[in-house]
C-alpha cells in the first residue's frame, strides 16, 4: 500500500513536471525579454502572498476558497507524500499522515465553496465548462486521499484503502488533465508569469504599497516586426500569462466596453490569445465578447491573431482605461496586449477603423488629431492674456493646454484655472503655438512611429525653455509628459491641476469658502487616478469647495471610464449603449446633481449624455466659484 | 503591366509639415488595383513627403535630381531610363500640395510624350488589346466609363479609393536618387511669374452660394397638406423628379 | 425715365446687411455691393460692340440650355477684364441662348456641341479661338473646365493662371506652395475660376450676337486623336451613392419610430438615407448613414430631415447643403433655423402620408 501511494504521488508530480514543461516550451517561443528569471524567481512568493493577494482579498469568500483548496491540496499531498517515504519510521509517518489529513479536508472544503460559487447557475461572469467539474475533481483526490492516507499500512492491501486510491486517481487525472489544459493551469502559468512579469515596477516596495508602472514601452522602430501580428511576437512572459488567466471574470465586470455592448471581453480576450498559442485550443466556456463574430480561433504560434480568434472591433473597442488590469488578480496585462495588437495592426498592416486613420493622419501631417491649427490653442485663453514663453526664455510654470483648449466647453475650465493662478499670483506660460500634440491617441492607436515623432517635436521645443514645473489639465497629456516621455529623453516635474489646486490651497495662496449647493461627485479620469493615483488631491479641493460630497459606487481606483480613452472616440466601433451614458446612470444613483471632472475628454464625452442629467463641472471651476476674493 | 506614379513630395497646407496630397494617395491605389509593379517617380530631391506617399503602397521612389525642366526630365527618365521595360501607366494626382500646384504637370506630359490623358478616373479595369477600361467620378455619385489607349497618363479622382498608410512600408521604401543634367532649373509650367506673399483667405461671394436663415415655417398643418407643400417643393428644388401619372400642374 | 442709373440708398444699404438681418456682411475687400447680384429690371437698351480693340474668350458649360451662377461669373469676370474697348466671346460648351449670354455681358457667343473625345478638344478650342486671338480664355476651374483649360494650355504653351481666387484688370491670385502662399501676378492668358469668386456682370445687357463658327481648317499639325473613348454616364442608383456624394439625402433622427415606411419613403424619393447620431448609436441605422460632425459631411443640393433637432454637430455635417426641409414637432429646434421649408408636425404622421401621395402619383 504504501509503494501504491508513493507511486501515485510520484506520478501526479511527474505529471506535472512534464506539463509545466510542454507549457514552458510554448512560452519559449515568444520574444525574449532579456530579465533574469532567477531574479524573478525568487520573487514570486512575495509577489503571490502581497500583491495577487491583495487584489484576491477584495472578494474575501474567493481568497478563503482560494487558500483552503490550494493550500489543502497542495499541503495535503506533500504530507502524505512525506508520510509514505521509505524509511520514515512509524510515530513521525503517523503523525505526517494525521497532518495531511488536517490538510486535506479543509481542500475538500474549498472545492466545496468553489462548487457552491456555480450553484444554482454559473453567474455570467465566471466560466462553465471545466470550471463545473474541477471542485469535483478536487473533492475526489482530497477524499480519497484522506482514505487513503487512514488505511495506509506497511503491510497488506486494505479494500478500503483501494477504494480511496481509485478515487483519489481518478480525481489526480481529472486534475492533471485541468493543469494541461483547463482552468488549474493558471497555478503553473501564473508562477512563470510573475517570475517574468513584464511591469516589475508595479510590485509592492518597502514603504510604498502602491507603486504605479503604466507608461508604455517605447517600439525599436528599426525592428523587423512592430508590435503583434502572431503569438510568437508576444514576449515571453507575455504569453505565460495569457495561459495564467484563471477566467473569474472580474475584468468583464470592470470593463466599460464590455457594459456598453461593444465586442470587446477581456475575458475573452486574453482567453482567445491563450488559445491563439494552440492549433487545437481548449473550449471556452464564459461569456463571449459581445456582438463579436465568430472566429475560427486557434490557429498556433505562427498565425495572425486578429483576424483568426480576435474580431478587429475587439481591439479597437478597448478605451485603454486599466479597469480590468486593477481588478485580474493574476496581474495580467491586457491593455499591454491590446497596444501590442494595435501596434501590429496600425504599423505593419495600416488596418485601423476609418475613423481612426482620420485621426493618424491629422497627427502625422498636423501635429494635431483634430487636424487644427496650432496657433488657434490659445483662441480660448486668448481674453485672459497668458504670456507665450519664446525659446530661450523662463518661467515658474509652463501650462501645457492639450487638445482641450480647442473646445469651447473646455476653454471655459481652462479660464477658470488661469483665473486661478493669476490669483495666487503665480508666475507662468505657455507655448502658444509652439505647443503640438503629445501623442497620447496616436500612441494609444498603435501608431508608435507618429508617437515619437511628435514626442520628439514636443521635447525639443519643451527643451528650449526654461522653467520650473509643467502643469496640465489634460490627465492625458500629464501621464504622457510625466510618465512615457523620460524613455525618450525629456524629464521634467509634471503635475496636474488639480495637484497645483490643492497646493496652492494648503498653503493658503487660494482661500476657499465652502459653499452650499447641490451634490458633487467626483468623476475620476483613468489617466489620473488608475494610471497615476491622484485620487485625493482632488477631493480634498472638492470638500474644500462644496459643503456635500458623494462618491459614485464605483471610484478612486476603481472607477469607470467616460468612454473617452484610447483613441475609442475615434475609432467609433458598435455598441449598444454609449459608455458616457452608463457613468452618467451611475452619478445620477449617486444622487449626486453636479459631476465633478478634471479631464478634457471626461468632460465631452459626459457633456454628449443626452436628456436631464447632472451637470458636468471641472474642478477648477468649482474651487473658482468657491475661492474668497 | 508597368505602372509609374508621380509624386510631389507635398505639404500639408495647415502645417506646412510634409504630407502627400490625396490625389497622389489615389493614384498610388489606382496603380495598385491594377496588379503589377508600381512605382512613384518625383522630379527633384528625396524628400520626407516621398516617403509618407510610398507608405500607401510603393516600394521604389525614383528622384530625378538635378537642374533642368522637369516636364522634360521625366519624359527622358520615362523613354530611355526605363528603355528596356517602359512603363505602361503614369499616373498623377490632380494638383500638387507644396509647389506650383497647377494641375499642369500631367498635361504637359502627355502632351511632350504624345499619350492620350484621361482626368478624374476613380477606377481602373483590365486592360485588352493595348487598351485600358476605366471610370471616371462626376459629380453626385455618377460614373463615367471610358477606354484610353496604353500607354497614357491618367490623373486620379480625390474620391478613388486610398490605400492605408503603413509605417513599415514607409521605412522600407527606396528613394533612389536619378542624377539629371540639364541647364538651370525653370519651372514646369513655363512663366512663374509674380511675387508669393502669405496666403490671405477671401470669403466667397456672399448670397450667391448656400442658403441659411428660415424659410418658409408650416405650424401645425394638415397633414395631407403638409405632405402635399413637401412634395411641390421638392419638386421645386428639381431633386424629386416630374410624377409619372396625369399631374395636373404640369 | 431718363438713362441714368438712380442711387438707391436703402436698397445699397440693405445689401450690406446679412440676408433677414441686422448684421452687417464680412466684406473684406470693402466691396460689398459688387459682391451682390443686383436684381434691379434691366434697361432695354443694349450695348453693341463692332470691332473691339481686343477680345477675351470664357469657355462656359451650358446647364439646361443656359448659364447657371458659376457661368454668369466667368462672363463677368471676362467682362471687366475687357473693360470698356474690348470685347467678350462666350464659347459655350452646349446650347447657350443669345439674349442669356448678352445678359451675362457677352458681346458674341459661339457655341460647340458635346464633345466625346477629351483628346480633341484643345484642337476645336484652338480653331475656334483662333479668329479672335483673345487676350485672356477663362474657364471654369470644374471637372471639366479645369480639364480642358489645362489641355488647351498644354498645347497652346499659354501660361495658365489657374484657380485665381481674386481677379482685376491687371493681376490675378492664386494659391500656391500648398496653399500657404498666393502669388500675385499680371493675369495670364489662360485663367481658370473656382465658383462665388467673382461677381456676374450687373451692368447693362450685351448683344450676345450668335455667331456661327467656321468650317475647321485642316490644320497640317493636327494630332491624331482617338486615344479615349468615352461611354455611357451611369447615374448612380440612390442607394449605392455614398452619402458624402450624395445629391438627395432624407434623415432620420430621434423623431421617427417607424422604419419601415422611412425606407420605403427613402426608395419612393429616391434619396439616399442618413440619420443622426442617437439613432446610428441606438443602432436602428448603421454608423455608416450618421450625418454630421463626428460622420459625414454632405454635399447634397437637399437635405430632408424628419425628427431631427439639428445639434450643432449635425448642422456641421450640412456645411454645404444648398436646400434644407425640416419636419420636426419642435418650432424652436435649431434646424427650423436652418431650413428653406420647416413643417412642424410629427414626421411619424408626415412620412406616411407623403409615402401615400407620392404612390398614388405613380399608380
Amino acid at each position: 500500500m504504501r509503494w501504491l501511494v508513493l507511486a501515485e504521488m510520484a506520478c501526479a508530480g511527474a505529471a506535472v513536471a512534464l506539463v509545466w514543461m510542454v507549457l514552458l516550451a510554448r512560452w519559449l517561443k515568444g520574444r525574449p525579454v532579456g530579465r533574469s528569471w532567477l531574479a524573478g524567481l525568487v520573487l514570486v512568493p512575495r509577489r503571490y502572498l502581497v500583491d495577487v493577494h491583495h487584489v484576491v482579498a477584495r472578494r474575501p469568500r474567493n481568497a478563503r476558497m482560494h487558500a483552503l483548496a490550494a493550500g489543502g491540496l497542495l499541503g495535503g499531498s506533500l504530507a502524505l507524500l512525506l508520510g509514505v517515504l521509505p524509511g520514515m519510521p512509524p510515530v513521525p509517518g503517523f503523525i505526517i499522515r494525521i497532518v495531511a489529513i488536517v490538510f486535506f479536508v479543509p481542500g475538500a472544503w474549498g472545492a466545496l465553496i468553489d462548487r457552491a460559487r456555480r450553484r444554482p447557475h454559473t453567474p455570467s461572469q465566471l466560466s462553465g465548462g471545466a470550471f463545473v467539474w474541477l471542485p469535483v475533481a478536487l473533492l475526489a483526490w482530497c477524499v480519497g486521499n484522506v482514505v487513503v492516507a487512514l488505511s495506509v499500512s506497511d503491510t497488506g492491501l486494505h479494500a478500503a484503502g483501494l477504494a480511496g486510491l481509485a478515487l483519489a486517481l481518478a480525481g489526480g487525472v481529472a486534475l492533471l488533465v485541468a493543469v494541461g489544459r483547463g482552468p488549474m493551469r493558471h497555478g503553473l502559468a501564473g508562477i512563470a508569469w510573475l517570475t517574468g512579469h513584464t511591469r516589475p515596477g508595479r510590485f509592492a516596495r518597502a514603504g510604498l504599497l502602491r507603486p504605479f508602472d503604466t507608461a508604455l514601452w517605447p517600439l525599436d522602430l528599426v525592428h523587423e516586426r512592430l508590435g503583434v501580428l502572431t503569438p510568437r511576437d508576444f514576449t515571453r512572459p507575455e504569453l505565460a500569462s495569457f495561459d495564467a488567466c484563471i477566467q473569474c471574470g472580474r475584468c468583464e465586470e470592470a470593463c466599460p466596453a464590455f457594459a456598453a455592448g461593444q465586442r470587446l471581453n477581456p475575458k475573452a480576450l486574453i482567453q482567445g490569445l491563450s488559445g491563439a498559442m494552440r492549433e487545437r485550443p481548449a473550449p471556452y466556456a464564459g461569456s463571449p465578447a459581445p456582438h463579436a463574430p465568430a472566429m475560427p480561433g486557434g490557429g498556433g504560434m505562427d498565425a495572425e491573431i486578429v483576424g483568426q480568434v480576435l474580431a478587429p472591433d475587439t481591439l479597437w473597442a478597448c478605451t485603454t482605461c486599466r479597469a480590468c488590469v486593477e481588478e485580474c488578480p493574476m496581474l495580467i496585462e491586457h491593455v499591454d496586449a491590446v497596444i501590442a495588437l494595435r501596434r501590429g495592426q496600425t504599423l505593419m498592416k495600416g488596418a485601423v477603423p476609418a475613423g481612426a486613420e482620420q485621426v493618424l493622419r491629422a497627427s502625422r501631417e498636423q501635429a494635431e488629431p483634430g487636424g487644427r491649427a496650432l496657433d488657434a490653442r490659445t483662441d480660448g485663453i486668448a481674453a485672459l492674456d497668458v504670456p507665450v514663453l519664446a525659446p530661450g526664455e523662463e518661467t515658474d510654470i509652463l501650462l501645457w493646454l492639450g487638445e482641450g483648449a480647442y473646445d469651447l466647453r473646455y476653454g471655459r475650465s481652462l479660464r477658470a484655472l488661469v483665473t486661478l493662478m493669476r490669483k495666487a499670483g503665480l508666475r507662468f506660460a505657455t507655448l502658444g503655438a509652439d505647443e503640438v500634440d503629445c501623442g497620447d491617441v496616436a500612441r494609444r492607436l498603435g501608431d508608435e512611429a507618429t508617437f515619437q515623432a511628435l514626442a520628439r517635436d514636443a521635447i525639443g521645443v519643451l527643451g528650449t525653455r526654461r522653467f520650473g514645473r509643467i502643469v496640465t489639465a489634460d490627465p492625458h497629456a500629464f501621464h504622457v509628459l510625466k510618465n512615457e516621455y523620460p524613455a525618450l529623453g525629456g524629464t521634467w516635474v509634471v503635475e496636474h491641476h488639480t495637484t497645483l489646486l490643492d497646493e496652492l490651497v494648503r498653503d493658503g495662496r487660494l482661500v476657499l469658502a465652502q459653499r452650499d449647493g447641490p451634490a458633487v461627485a467626483y468623476h475620476d479620469p483613468c489617466y489620473l487616478g488608475r494610471y497615476n493615483g491622484v485620487i485625493d488631491a482632488p477631493r480634498r479641493l472638492l470638500d474644500a469647495a462644496c459643503r456635500t460630497r458623494v462618491e459614485v459606487e464605483r471610484h478612486g481606483m476603481r472607477s469607470m471610464c467616460c468612454g473617452g480613452g484610447g483613441g475609442s472616440p475615434a475609432s467609433d466601433v458598435d455598441a449598444v449603449t454609449r459608455i458616457p451614458d452608463l457613468r452618467m446612470e451611475q452619478v445620477r444613483q449617486s444622487g449626486a446633481s453636479i459631476v465633478a471632472v478634471a479631464c478634457p475628454g471626461c468632460t465631452a464625452m459626459l457633456e454628449g449624455v443626452t436628456g436631464e442629467r447632472p451637470e458636468v463641472k471641472d474642478v477648477a471651476e468649482l474651487v473658482l466659484e468657491a475661492v474668497v476674493p | 503591366m508597368r505602372s509609374i506614379v508621380l509624386l510631389s513630395g507635398g505639404i500639408d497646407p495647415l502645417s506646412g509639415r510634409p504630407a502627400p496630397p490625396q490625389g497622389e494617395i489615389a493614384a498610388i491605389g489606382l496603380a495598385r488595383s491594377i496588379g503589377g509593379a508600381a512605382e512613384g517617380l518625383h522630379a527633384g530631391g528625396p524628400s520626407p513627403a516621398l516617403r509618407l506617399a510610398a507608405a500607401h503602397g510603393l516600394a521604389r521612389v525614383d528622384c530625378l535630381d538635378g537642374g533642368g525642366n522637369a516636364v522634360e526630365a521625366l519624359a527622358t527618365y520615362l523613354a530611355t531610363y526605363l528603355g528596356a521595360d517602359p512603363p505602361d501607366l503614369v499616373l498623377a494626382g490632380r494638383q500638387a500640395r507644396g509647389g506650383e500646384d497647377s494641375g499642369m504637370l500631367p498635361y504637359l506630359l502627355a502632351e511632350r510624350l504624345g499619350w492620350p490623358l484621361l482626368a478624374g478616373v476613380i477606377a481602373v479595369g483590365a486592360a485588352a488589346d493595348g487598351w485600358l477600361s476605366v471610370m471616371i467620378g462626376l459629380p453626385q455619385g455618377a460614373r463615367q466609363e471610358a477606354r484610353v489607349r496604353l500607354p497614357c497618363i491618367l490623373v486620379a479622382h480625390d474620391a478613388a479609393p486610398a490605400p492605408p498608410f503603413i509605417f513599415d512600408r514607409a521605412r522600407r521604401a527606396e528613394l533612389r536618387v536619378v542624377p539629371v543634367a540639364g541647364p538651370a532649373p525653370v519651372a514646369a509650367e513655363g512663366a512663374a511669374e509674380g511675387d508669393d506673399r502669405p496666403y490671405r483667405a477671401r470669403p466667397r461671394l456672399i448670397g450667391a452660394s448656400a442658403r441659411t436663415g428660415a424659410g418658409q415655417v408650416l405650424d401645425h398643418p394638415d397633414i395631407a397638406e403638409a405632405a402635399t407643400v413637401l412634395r411641390d417643393h421638392l419638386r421645386a428644388l428639381g431633386v424629386l423628379g416630374p410624377s409619372r401619372g396625369a399631374s395636373p400642374d404640369a | 425715365m431718363t438713362g441714368r442709373i438712380r442711387r438707391d440708398p436703402r436698397a445699397e444699404r440693405s445689401r450690406c446687411l446679412v440676408p433677414g438681418g441686422e448684421r452687417p456682411r464680412l466684406a473684406r475687400d470693402g466691396n460689398v455691393a459688387g459682391m451682390v447680384v443686383s436684381r434691379r429690371p434691366r434697361e432695354a437698351t443694349v450695348r453693341r460692340i463692332e470691332t473691339p480693340a481686343f477680345w477675351v474668350a470664357a469657355v462656359v458649360e451650358a446647364v439646361d440650355g443656359g448659364l447657371d451662377r458659376w457661368g454668369r461669373q466667368l462672363v463677368g469676370a471676362a467682362r471687366m477684364l475687357a473693360g470698356t474697348d474690348g470685347g467678350v466671346v462666350l464659347i459655350g460648351l452646349g446650347d447657350v441662348a443669345g439674349n442669356a449670354a448678352g445678359e451675362a455681358g457677352a458681346d458674341r457667343v459661339l457655341t460647340v456641341g458635346g464633345t466625346d473625345d477629351p483628346e480633341a478638344v484643345p484642337g476645336v478650342l484652338m480653331d475656334l479661338l483662333g479668329p479672335f486671338a483673345p487676350r485672356h480664355v477663362l474657364f471654369a476651374e470644374s471637372r471639366v473646365g479645369g480639364d480642358f483649360a489645362r489641355r488647351v494650355a498644354a498645347r497652346s504653351g499659354w501660361p495658365i493662371q489657374p484657380g485665381v481666387e481674386a481677379l482685376n484688370v491687371r493681376q490675378g491670385i492664386r494659391p500656391c506652395r500648398g496653399g500657404r502662399y498666393e502669388r500675385v501676378a499680371a493675369v495670364a492668358r489662360v485663367v481658370t475660376l473656382p465658383c462665388d469668386r467673382v461677381a456676374p456682370y450687373a451692368g447693362e445687357a450685351r448683344e450676345g450676337r450668335m455667331l456661327e463658327a467656321g468650317p475647321p481648317p485642316a490644320s497640317p499639325s493636327a494630332r491624331p486623336v482617338g486615344g479615349v473613348v468615352l461611354g455611357p454616364v451611369a447615374r448612380a442608383p440612390a442607394g449605392a451613392v455614398p452619402l458624402s456624394e450624395a445629391p438627395f439625402v432624407v434623415s432620420a433622427g430621434q423623431g421617427v419610430t417607424d422604419f419601415e415606411t422611412f425606407h420605403a419613403l427613402a426608395r419612393a424619393l429616391g434619396a439616399t438615407e442618413g440619420a443622426s447620431r442617437v439613432v446610428c448609436d441606438a443602432g436602428l441605422m448603421p454608423r455608416a448613414a450618421q450625418v454630421g460632425a463626428s460622420g459625414t459631411v454632405l454635399d447634397a443640393r437637399c437635405y430632408l430631415a424628419f425628427g431631427i433637432a439639428g445639434a450643432p454637430q449635425h448642422l456641421q455635417g450640412l456645411g454645404k447643403v444648398e436646400h434644407v426641409v425640416a419636419v420636426n414637432t419642435d418650432l424652436h429646434a435649431a434646424i427650423i433655423a436652418r431650413a428653406g421649408l420647416s413643417i412642424v408636425a410629427d414626421a411619424q404622421a408626415v412620412m406616411p402620408a407623403l409615402l401615400a401621395l407620392l404612390r398614388e402619383e405613380g399608380a
